[in-house]
């Protein structure tokens, strides 16, 4: 058997132990978040699905042919160091996990705003034979890690933060002279919606509010041919459904009720829902809990994907007949936008085929 | 349109209210929040999405900290005015270039504007034997510009004849600065951050000792960028003046009221307070020495809104004098971002 194949076999067992109903770490976890306030159990939950049903044995193959990854072409023997944000439950798994199948020997800084579900991922992946504790290592502590030098280091960052970071990882003396950086930087996607039936409006509520709006992947942008005033109604009653759900687990500031006022004063179309705000207009990006709404079609999307450049992650799409003109980026369809792919490319980067070096 | 009760208030004479020394600044300042409420549709619609008027008025009366804070963007995005339906005086935008929004502040009152800059100007400087020189456009070319219009009201101010705009992209006439020298007047010279720095690049000038630089702001532009205290550093340096000689003005736009730096900390005039708003809650002050936005009353603005919230970053001190610490970015927001500190 080839080590490639070896790895799939090894974590699709550990994923399977992982997520087994008798897992009680994976439980004691969820527990321990939800109780110390990380996260609500119903996003945990959603998020746990979420790569439940994006890995199988033929999502992890189909991205290793994407990839290149052979045995004469993986990352074994490079030393990668991931920073995991702590935005969403989870949302360092695919970099763990692509770190994994690349050969290459995981570090990880857990986020401490999702201290406890990763690891016991980790953990699973540790009690196989494949890895050892020298290959996989985390802390919550980026200075236990001091002086160990890596050859890859990958992160989510924003102008602002990069330069931070850069300088804790130059201080710690944790990469050398010709480290690979992955450094991501999208923030928000967008939405083109051209219907406004009930599983549309299903799907856009989903990839509005679930985990508070937070996360790259959830839509701050709404392109449609219909105004905010049009699909008003049927956009609240999707999300009083969806909130008896899942309660809103995070609360916006008293600013968000300043944009509200704010709205109100300049005479700008809105639609206000205690914990979140969509507008008409006004893509000001300065405030969490807000979503635009800027009525126009294709080329109103495009548009803005052009303004927006590095900073917007996705194009949705509400069905694969809407052609968005002269689109660079590839779109996505909004039913998937809270359940990527195991295989799908934040900031349009494979970070399977980076860690070997092909991309 | 306004009732019987609020027409009396139109009628009033707002300058003898703003600028009356037997008024304190708290009566003031519930008489034009009345009177903004009233006549301001923009205003009272932001105050009413907030709170009820009754709750809101009564909150006044006790607490004029109570009053909330434009966000100073509506400049931008609708008309600011008591007087929908008049002609303005002045109209003044702020600067930018064709394709940007920009802020439009409609004057109603050419005159309180003038008295504004005057009384301001004064509060801080003696204007009598001063010649005012400006390192920017003329006013001819500026119309809508409130800096250059409040430079050109003090360069008339001064009957000497040398106070005026200097041509731009030409060094500083040596023979002119004797002039001002010979008179016995003290120098005033006016101008933007790096239309200060430009002039220094041509050619270096010493100003008679006594001489004041006013710059005006202007510290980060779409291609360079430079702190306050280097700013200050390199104009001393460039025109041989003592640093104390180098002084700030804060203004804009959407304000008829200027605040001025003799030091490092700005002071404003007796009718305009700023202070210093928690950006995630603008309801709420500051404490002393915490960064926050800078939420100005200007009561001079008693016919747009005298009430507002900046988008500058900012800093108080216990005497309540300020510093301008730039633009308030917030934190990027929304996306997985790894925080050194934070994750």
């Amino acid at each position: 058997m080839s080590d490639i194949q070896k790895r799939i076999d090894t974590l699709l067992q550990a994923i399977h132990n992982w997520l087994s109903d008798d897992n009680i770490y994976l439980q004691d976890a969820i527990d321990q978040t939800v109780r110390e306030g990380y996260f609500s159990f119903e996003d945990i939950n959603y998020a746990i699905e979420a790569i439940k049903e994006s890995i199988s044995r033929s999502a992890i193959e189909a991205w290793v042919d994407r990839a290149g990854l052979s045995n004469g072409s993986d990352a074994s023997g490079q030393n990668v160091l991931c920073l995991h944000a702590g935005n969403l439950p989870l949302v360092g798994f695919q970099d763990a996990f692509a770190t994994l199948l690349s050969g290459a020997r995981y570090t990880g800084k857990i986020s401490r705003k999702d201290p406890y579900l990763l690891p016991t991922f980790l953990n699973e992946v540790k009690k196989t034979d494949l890895w050892s504790d020298r290959d996989v290592q985390w802390t919550h502590r980026l200075d236990d890690f001091e002086g160990m030098q890596h050859d890859v280091v990958i992160f989510a960052g924003s102008e602002s933060s990069v330069p931070g970071v850069k300088e804790a990882i130059d201080k710690l003396n944790l990469a050398k002279p010709g480290t690979g950086f992955l450094i991501r930087t999208a923030h928000f996607s967008l939405a083109y919606l051209d219907r406004n039936d009930e599983q549309s409006m299903h799907d856009l509520t989903e990839a509005i509010f679930r985990y508070s709006g937070k996360g790259c992947r959830s839509v701050a942008i709404v392109v449609s041919p219909f105004s905010l005033d049009e699909v008003k109604q049927k956009l609240t009653d999707q999300l009083k459904s969806f909130w008896l759900e899942n309660p809103q687990h995070e609360y916006p500031s008293p600013k968000l009720k300043q944009q509200f006022a704010y709205n109100e004063a300049v005479q700008r179309p809105q639609v206000w829902l205690e914990y979140f705000l969509l507008q008409e207009g006004g893509l000001e990006f300065d405030q969490d809990f807000v979503c635009y709404w800027v009525q126009g079609d294709q080329s109103k999307a495009a548009e803005l994907a052009q303004d927006y450049g590095s900073q917007l992650q996705n194009i949705y799409v509400s069905n694969n007949e809407v052609d968005i003109p002269e689109l660079d980026q590839e779109t996505e369809l909004l039913s998937n936008a809270q359940q990527p792919p195991l295989l799908w490319k934040p900031d349009g980067v494979d970070t399977l085929k980076w860690l070997i070096g092909i991309e | 349109m306004c009732d019987s009760s609020s027409a009396n208030i139109v009628m009033k004479n707002w300058s003898d209210i703003i600028f009356s020394e037997g008024l304190s600044f708290r009566e003031k300042v519930k008489q034009v929040f009345e009177y903004q409420l009233q006549n301001n549709s923009v205003y009272d619609r932001f105050c009413v999405a907030l709170n009820t008027k009754s709750e809101i008025l009564k909150q006044v009366q006790d607490d004029i900290s109570a009053i909330p804070l434009l966000p100073i963007k509506a400049f931008k995005d609708a008309s600011v005015t008591t007087y929908p339906d008049a002609d303005a005086e002045l109209v003044f935008k702020s600067s930018g270039t064709s394709d940007m929004q920009r802020s439009i502040h409609r004057v109603y009152n050419a005159r309180l504007y003038e008295q504004s800059l005057l009384k301001g100007f004064r509060h801080f400087y003696n204007l009598d034997n001063v010649v005012i020189w400006g390192y920017t456009p003329g006013y001819s070319d500026n119309p809508h510009s409130s800096l250059i219009y409040m430079i050109q009201k003090l360069i008339d101010q001064d009957n000497s004849g040398l106070s005026r705009f200097l041509p731009l992209g030409e060094p500083v006439n040596p023979n002119a600065v004797k002039e001002v020298n010979r008179q016995g007047k003290q120098l005033i010279l006016f101008g933007a951050a790096f239309g200060l720095l430009d002039l220094l690049e041509i050619d270096d000038i010493s100003l008679p000792s006594n001489s004041i630089v006013i710059e005006t702001g202007g510290m980060k532009t779409h291609r360079r960028e430079v702190s306050r205290s280097e700013l200050h550093r390199k104009l001393s340096k460039g025109f041989g003046l003592d640093g104390s000689r180098i002084h700030s003005e804060y203004g804009m736009a959407e304000l008829l009221s200027q605040a001025y730096a003799t030091g490092k900390w700005f002071s404003t005039v007796p009718w305009m307070q700023v202070t210093i708003r928690d950006p995630e809650n603008p309801d709420e002050i500051l404490p002393p020495y915490k960064e926050g936005l800078i939420g100005v009353i200007d009561l001079a603005n008693v016919h747009s809104c005298s009430f507002l919230l900046t988008g500058d970053k900012g800093v108080m001190d216990k005497n309540g004098r300020f510093q301008v610490l730039g633009r308030w970015n917030p934190k990027d927001l929304r996306g997985c971002n790894f925080l050194i500190d934070e994750d």
